[in-house]
This record gives structure tokens, C-alpha cells and sequence, in this order.
């Protein structure tokens, strides 16, 4: 995951001095974190072709010494990404958009079915199980991180939890 | 004769002992029928109906794409009953793929007597063509119903059940917030048993083959 990580994050830097050079302004552009951000367990749910929605999950660690925000995400297959508490209120499950969710220092959040998840609307295109999806996650003080997340079919007998879906 | 008396009484204790032997035999064969049998029949026997159950349920007749579904039309069959929508990024998907993994885990004569239905509380966006889409893409044996406010008001009621839809947000879209927890309709149309929207397979297993001991 890592190494994908700073392959981008090459690539980025590339890709950021070619528009610097090109347009010839500077660009005050996001900052890749990361460096300090790693995500384990990333997968979406193959959802039926004919659906415009979908969930995907992952664990977030905070590795630096400061808390991070996360504020919001976005993805090339989805028109919008939000980010979503599932939880029980009066006996009924209910679906809460958030604003931000904090990771503090050397912590861990659980994007999980049934808790934290990140809702794809609109999706421009039905997925197909084992594709991976693009998913960057924006932090607060504009920095950002890109994770590759498979899609998975919840319907195979595999753990429904995904926990055996590392890419490294 | 002394010795012939010895002989008959040999003979005679020697008759003794096989009779008793044999009746010995016969009860512990009768025993081990009764206790076979007794195992079998309480094996064969549904788990009593839960009292907060026994008034929960119902026959109803809603809408599918290719026609109207009636409750009713399924007896002698096991029915998993479950109250969504299909906008329903997170829970809802989990619920329904969890069902087929359990269908395609069972025998064939069991899977030939078990049905899924999702009884879509969102009408204004889930059409019965959507929903039957929706629906087969997990299980071609679970079916997409839906119905008017007014046809679901009363539905959701019988099974106490229950759903609110959310403010929309600016683009329209909306959450519907709902129960949900998957009614298991045993042969005999009555509800059996509750599972919840994340159970495992082997828990719907477990319940399903529960319901279907019972008599249709």
C-alpha cells in the first residue's frame, strides 16, 4: 500500500511541476499525506447493476503526531462521496451524513458495515468485483491521501467483514 | 434319575436364562426404538413461537413487477421478510447477500421451499421494475415488492415495523430510516422467528430449517 502511496505521490509531484511550469503561477495544491496515513481493509460493495449508490469501508490509522480531519472524498466513478454513520435510533437503523470525522494521534478509525462509511452516489458506472476503485480521502488544511479500494461481492462466501482483502 | 433331574434342571435354568435374556433384549431394543423415536420426533418439532411474536404478522398483498404478491401464495414455503430500500448504501446490501449465501448453502429440497422478500418502504424512488432487478441480482428467490403509503402503512403496522424518511438534502436525495430486522414466515404463514439485518448464514440457516419442520 505503501509503496503505491509514494508511486503517487511521484507521480503527483510530477504532475504538479508540469501545471507549475505550464501555467507559470503557483499552485497552492494539496498536500499528500500519505507518509503518515495508512488504510487497511479498503473494499466496496459490488452493489446490482441498475443502483446509483454504494458503501466502501476501510480502517484509518493516524501515524503523525498531530490529529487529522477528515472532511470529505471524492472518486472518478462517483458524482458524490459522503461521509456516513449508520447507527440505531428508536429501534430503527438511520443513515447520518458527518461533516468530519477526527483521527487523533497514533489512532485508528473503523469505517465498518453497520457504523462508518463512505456513500458513493451517482456512480457514473457499474462496478465490476476485483476492479479497484479510487477513492481520495480529504483532511482538513488540505492535505489529502488516495487509497485503491477492491470491490468486492458481498454475495461470494468470503468474511463479510473484509478482512481479508489486503493489497500491498 | 438323579442325573436325569440334573439334566432337566440344567436344562430348565438354561431355558430360564434365554427367556430372561431375551426379554432383557426386547426391552432394551424397545427402549432404544422409544429413545430413536422420541429424538426424532423432538428433532422434527419447530421451536415454539416466541409469546412477543405471536401477534406479529400477517398476510398482505403488495405490488412486484410481474404482478401482485400475495403473502398468502406462499404457504407450505418459508418467506425472509425484510423492510428496506434500495438507496440504502450500507445495511441493505449486507441483509440481502447474506440471504443468498444461506439459499446456496442449503440442500436443494430445503432451497426449493425458501424465499426472500424486501418490501421496498421507499416507493417514490424504488419502482417494481428497480426493485426486481434489485432484488434477483442477490437471489433469483428473492423477490422486490412495494405498495402505496397507505398499503405499506399497514403492512409495516402488522408486523411492527416502521420507517421515517429523512429531510432530502439539497440535491433531493434522502435516507429513510427503518426497522430492521428480518421476519421469518414459517409454512403455516405465521411469523416463526426474528433475525437481524447482519445476521450470518449459519444463523438463517438455522432459523430457516427451524421453520420449515413446520406443517404448512
Amino acid at each position: 500500500m505503501k509503496i503505491r502511496f509514494r508511486k503517487v505521490k511521484n507521480l503527483l509531484s510530477i504532475w504538479m511541476l508540469i501545471v507549475l511550469i505550464s501555467t507559470g503561477t503557483t499552485v497552492q495544491a494539496s498536500e499528500d499525506i500519505s507518509s503518515v496515513i495508512e488504510t487497511n481493509h479498503a473494499y466496496v460493495n459490488a452493489v446490482p447493476p441498475v443502483m446509483k449508490v454504494t458503501a466502501a469501508y476501510m480502517h484509518i490509522s493516524n501515524h503523525s503526531h498531530q490529529m487529522l480531519r477528515l472532511i470529505g472524498a471524492s472518486s472518478p466513478i462517483a458524482g458524490k462521496v459522503t461521509l456516513h454513520n449508520s447507527g440505531k435510533k428508536n429501534g430503527m437503523m438511520r443513515m447520518m451524513a458527518m461533516d468530519a470525522i477526527e483521527i487523533a494521534s497514533h489512532d485508528t478509525v473503523m469505517f465498518s458495515p453497520g457504523g462508518l462509511h463512505l456513500m458513493l452516489e451517482k456512480l457514473k458506472r457499474p462496478l465490476k468485483a476485483g476492479e479497484h476503485v479510487a477513492i481520495t480521502l480529504l483532511f482538513a488544511d488540505d492535505k489529502h491521501v488516495i487509497v485503491h479500494a477492491p470491490v468486492r461481492d458481498l454475495r461470494e462466501d468470503s468474511d463479510a467483514h473484509g478482512h481479508h482483502h489486503d493489497h500491498h | 434319575m438323579e442325573r436325569y433331574d440334573t439334566d432337566m434342571s440344567n436344562t430348565a435354568s438354561k431355558s430360564r436364562f434365554r427367556k430372561y435374556f431375551s426379554t432383557a433384549l426386547l426391552v432394551c431394543a424397545a427402549m432404544l426404538v422409544a429413545g430413536g423415536g422420541w429424538f426424532w420426533w423432538m428433532n422434527a418439532q419447530p421451536q415454539p413461537i416466541p409469546q412477543h411474536l405471536l401477534k406479529t404478522g400477517g398476510d398482505f398483498i403488495l405490488q412486484s413487477f410481474d404482478g401482485p404478491v400475495s403473502l398468502a401464495d406462499y404457504r407450505g414455503e418459508v418467506v425472509l421478510i425484510y423492510f428496506g430500500y434500495t438507496n440504502c448504501s450500507d445495511a441493505c446490501p449486507v441483509t440481502l447477500s447474506n440471504w443468498a449465501r444461506a439459499f446456496k448453502r442449503l440442500e436443494d429440497g430445503d432451497r426449493q421451499r425458501v424465499n426472500g422478500m424486501l418490501v421496498s418502504v421507499d416507493p417514490g424512488r424504488d419502482t417494481p421494475e428497480l426493485l426486481k432487478d434489485y432484488a434477483t441480482y442477490f437471489d433469483a428467490r428473492i423477490v422486490g415488492v412495494t405498495g402505496s403509503d397507505a398499503e405499506l402503512a399497514d403492512v409495516t403496522l402488522q408486523y411492527r415495523a416502521d420507517y421515517v424518511y429523512d429531510p432530502p438534502e439539497e440535491d433531493g436525495s434522502y435516507h429513510v430510516n427503518h426497522t430492521s430486522f428480518v421476519y421469518v414466515v414459517g409454512p403455516d404463514g405465521k411469523v416463526r422467528s426474528l433475525l437481524n439485518h447482519d445476521s450470518r448464514p449459519d444463523e438463517i440457516i438455522y432459523s430457516v430449517k427451524d421453520a420449515l419442520k413446520v406443517r404448512g
